[in-house]
């Protein structure tokens, strides 16, 4: 913010100024130490020069006392002291010369000294040498010659000439330290004072900016109780992503409370959704201070939504990084209708359906792929086109009539009408017309949407025509039916009729007029009643096969069992004389029509009876096996049999396989049994040997008739 | 007057049959009071008292119709119920005799309330049984309803 980088600004030139000032100060009191030391030094070097021009003269008098010592005694322990002092002046000459090497005067007198110096040793060793070599008389005049004493004196006038010079260069080194020394003294005293100075104008600038700080303080207590009342959430987070900030806006957006929220890390709360890299944002949020985007969070109810999120860099006074102000405004709703929108664009665009919308002049306003594809026209070929551009010649007037029922604010529905396509083709569609309206409710045009139905409409008429052929056929089958009952009925009635006449009547004559007629007559009479009995049971047989034919299955589930016993127990009846070992097993209970597979029974089972008249003990055995996983029922006797050749008339209306005399019968039994058989759905075969005996096999229903699994079927299919 | 009141009407239009019936029912002496209609109209006249048959009286009921039911102008159904359907004439014991075995036939007579049903046999020695049997059980075995039970309900109730 301005405010923190005018204020930093501003402390940086003041701690600059401070800084500079300081180092100043620094450097001229360094200077002033410097100076001061380098005084002292002169000042204790031109004492050390002295000390040793005293050493000199010491040492020099210690040799004049031992040469002379020796001279006087001619004693060797003299020239100990001697030799000794001798070098340790040579050594203070030599340190001499060093210490004075600064000053020429100083030199140029050291030079005269040291040669001085030379001499007076040089006369000193003469002493000895004379001493030695012409014993204390020789030596005493040469000491009396007073040029010992001579050397000496000058060696003392050059010496102190030396120490005059170097006790004035004292005096005026030592004065030079002291002003250094006085200098350095006021530098540290004015450093001193100068940083009491910044001391003091710190303080105060940090009270001034202390003040002000509380004052932003207060500031932002009360800009917080306004971001309250804003809806918008609003928090801050410190620069370690916990959450120091959370309005009542935040609190009722996500449903965390702030004392639930505070220290939290806000992306883990509220499951943050980023749209890139959580880096690369706070990558642009460090550059520009600011970004912006939009987030997906999850609520504490679990509830996601939508967030438009402005996220702030926050920085103090002092412009270091406090912390983000994230600003988010729940946009769930608007994106929920954005989303829907832009489905249901694309549902009208990639709609296979042609839709397209016209204004009430009929001028064409959209257009989508469906419509290209059905109509073949591209969008850009119709928008501002009329619509009836699709209108085939002469058929305006329907478009008119559509607008016009449109424009009274009624819906069209599956409006049927012919389109003509770009390549000229006629199609037929099926519009869906509805008005639309601006915001205001103004009628402003009307879309259309439109099915191509050519297909459909052909298929319509072939379905149309398939249903007059069928009509038709249907009557013509009711009326064959018609005619077939009005055929069995005269057959059982009015065929009858006279059948019992000829019987009635033959009956009577010869009851009535035994004694007239010659026994041949009466056996005539009575093969005329034989026959008539022969076309009463032909005519039985032809009804009942009809009759299975016509009326519809009666479905009851049924034991079998108690069919055969029925019919076993009539057949024993009416067969008194015969001898019949009957072998029932137990049979299923089926479901099935009782009284037509009765006629079964009665069938299968009187043909064992009859064609096994010729044996002394007829075996008669019905059971089931079971072939192929399902059961079947056979109806087994030890008869005459047939062959297998013929097998196949076996079933045919009419077909018998014996001769009359033999075995009486109409040739229909079989033929009913199977068709009541198949018409249960199951098959019927049988299998025989000529004078072996016949196995009838049938099953009801194929095995894979859905009902066989039925549990609801308690009895079984066979 | 009750002397005369025939105990059997027959109801059948083909004459040969009508031989033969009457035949078998004379062997048993009930041919005597046996009235023959040869139309269901007649039938009808007979039963309801009216046209040739007016001086006829509700009182004296046949105690048995046999009827056929293919009838020229009015068919045998169309009889049954007639008679059923009117409370002046639904207790007279009404056989169907008949060469139809039609299913049809059969539920539809028993539905309007039919006493019997008896298909002819082709055979006449099994006729004759039929016949014989229906007359001896109708008009001898069985108990008439009471005469009153014919009056119209009007009549009954004061």
């Amino acid at each position: 913010m301005k405010s923190k980088s005018f204020l930093s600004r501003k402390v940086q030139v003041e701690l600059g100024f401070a800084i500079l000032v300081l180092l100043a100060m620094a450097a001229i009191s360094y200077r002033a130490m410097v100076a001061s030391t380098e005084s002292d030094l002169w000042v204790r070097h031109t004492h050390e020069t002295i000390e040793k021009l005293q050493d000199l003269l010491l040492e020099i008098e210690s040799v004049e006392s031992s040469y002379r010592g020796f001279a006087l005694t001619g004693k060797e322990s003299y020239l100990a002291p001697y030799r000794g002092s001798r070098s340790g002046a040579e050594r203070d000459e030599a340190a001499l010369r060093d210490l004075t090497v600064d000053n020429s005067e100083q030199q140029r007198r050291l030079t005269v000294l040291d040669k001085k110096v030379a001499e007076k040793i040089e006369f000193a060793e003469t002493v000895i040498r004379v001493r030695r070599g012409q014993g204390f008389a020789a030596a005493s005049r040469l000491l009396d010659q007073d040029e010992g004493l001579r050397l000496m004196n000058e060696i003392r006038a050059v010496a102190a000439g030396m120490d005059t010079e170097e006790r004035d260069l004292l005096e005026v080194r030592t004065s030079r330290y002291q002003a250094s020394a006085r200098n350095s003294k006021w530098v540290i005293r004015l450093g001193w004072l100068m940083s009491l100075g910044f001391l003091i104008a710190a303080t105060m600038i940090v009270r001034h900016d202390f003040t002000k700080l509380r004052r932003a303080g207060d500031v932002t207590q009360a800009q917080a109780e306004l971001l309250n009342l804003v809806h918008d959430a609003i928090l801050v987070r410190n620069p370690a992503d916990e959450i120091t900030f959370w309005n009542d806006g935040a609190a009722g957006t996500y449903g965390w409370a702030r004392e639930e929220a505070l220290g939290r890390d806000p992306n883990a709360l509220l499951h943050t959704h980023f749209p890139r890299p959580l880096l690369e944002i706070k990558a642009e949020l460090a550059e520009r201070g600011v970004w912006e985007g939009e987030l997906t969070h999850v609520c504490k109810s679990g509830r996601q939504i939508v967030v438009e999120s402005r996220w702030v860099l926050n920085r103090d006074i002092a412009g270091r990084l406090t912390g983000t102000l994230e600003i988010n405004r729940d946009i769930t709703d608007r994106k929920g209708v954005e989303e829907t929108l832009a489905r249901l664009a694309a549902i009208v665009e990639s709609s296979n359906d042609a839709i397209l919308s016209e204004s009430l002049d009929g001028t064409i306003q959209s257009w989508n792929q469906g419509a290209e594809r059905l109509y073949g026209y591209a969008a850009k070929e119709t928008m501002g086109q009329s619509i009836a551009l699709l209108a085939p010649l002469g058929d305006g007037d329907d478009t008119r009539d559509i607008l016009g029922k449109i424009v009274r604010g009624e819906q069209v529905e599956h409006y049927e009408i012919q389109r003509v396509r770009k390549d000229g083709q006629r199609i037929d569609v099926s519009l869906t017309i509805s008005p639309i309206k601006d915001s205001t409710g103004t009628l402003v045009g009307a879309s259309t949407i439109g099915r191509d139905i050519t297909d459909q409409k052909r298929a319509e008429a072939e379905v149309k025509a398939l249903n007059g052929t069928l009509r038709e056929r249907m009557a013509d089958l009711e009326a064959a039916n018609r005619e077939l009952e009005a055929f069995t009925y005269s057959v059982s009635h009015d065929l009858r009729a006279p059948l019992r006449h000829v019987d009635g009547f033959s009956k009577l004559l010869v009851e009535e007029h035994q004694a007239e007629l010659s026994p041949g007559a009466l056996e005539y009479v009575a093969i005329i009643r034989d026959s008539v009995l022969q076309m009463g049971m032909l005519i039985d047989d032809l009804l009942n096969l009809t009759r299975v034919g016509r009326t519809p299955l009666s479905m009851q589930v049924t034991g079998l069992s108690s069919l055969v016993e029925e019919v076993r127990a009539d057949l024993a009846r009416a067969n008194p004389d015969r001898l019949i070992e009957w072998k029932v097993e137990t049979l299923p209970f089926v479901e099935c029509d009782p009284a037509l597979m009765k006629q079964v029974f009665v069938n299968l089972l009187s043909n064992a009876v009859k064609f096994t008249r010729p044996r002394k003990s007829a075996v008669i055995e019905v059971g089931t096996v079971i072939q192929d996983g399902h059961p079947v029922v056979f109806v087994r006797d030890n008869g005459v049999g047939f062959s297998m050749k013929y097998v196949n008339k076996l079933f045919g209306v009419f077909q018998r396989l014996h001769r009359a005399e033999d075995f009486e019968g109409t040739g229909v039994g079989l033929a009913t049994v199977q068709r009541i058989i198949r018409k249960h759905g199951g098959r019927v075969w049988a299998e025989a040997a000529l004078d072996k005996g016949a196995t009838f096999y049938f099953t009801l229903g194929s095995g894979d008739d859905p009902q066989a699994e039925s549990p609801t079927n308690s009895g079984g299919k066979i | 007057m009750t002397q005369k009141d025939p105990q059997i009407l027959l109801v059948e239009d083909n004459a040969k049959d009508v031989t033969l019936t009457l035949h078998a029912l004379r062997e048993e002496n009930l041919g005597n009071s046996i009235q023959v209609a040869r139309d269901g109209e007649e039938a009808l006249d007979f039963l309801f008292c009216r046209g040739e048959f007016a001086g006829r009286s509700f009182d004296h009921p046949p105690r048995l119709v046999l009827l056929d039911l293919k009838l020229p102008k009015v068919d045998g159904l169309e009889v049954l119920s007639a008679v059923k359907g009117d409370p002046r004439t639904q207790a007279i014991p009404v056989v169907i005799l008949t060469s139809s075995r039609e299913e049809s036939d059969l539920v539809e007579s028993y539905k309007l309330g039919v006493n019997a049903y008896i298909q002819k046999p082709v055979e006449f020695d099994s006729f004759r049984q039929a016949v014989k049997q229906l007359g001896l059980f109708w008009l001898v075995v069985n108990e008439p309803p009471p005469s009153t039970s014919f009056r119209p309900k009007e009549v009954i109730e004061p």
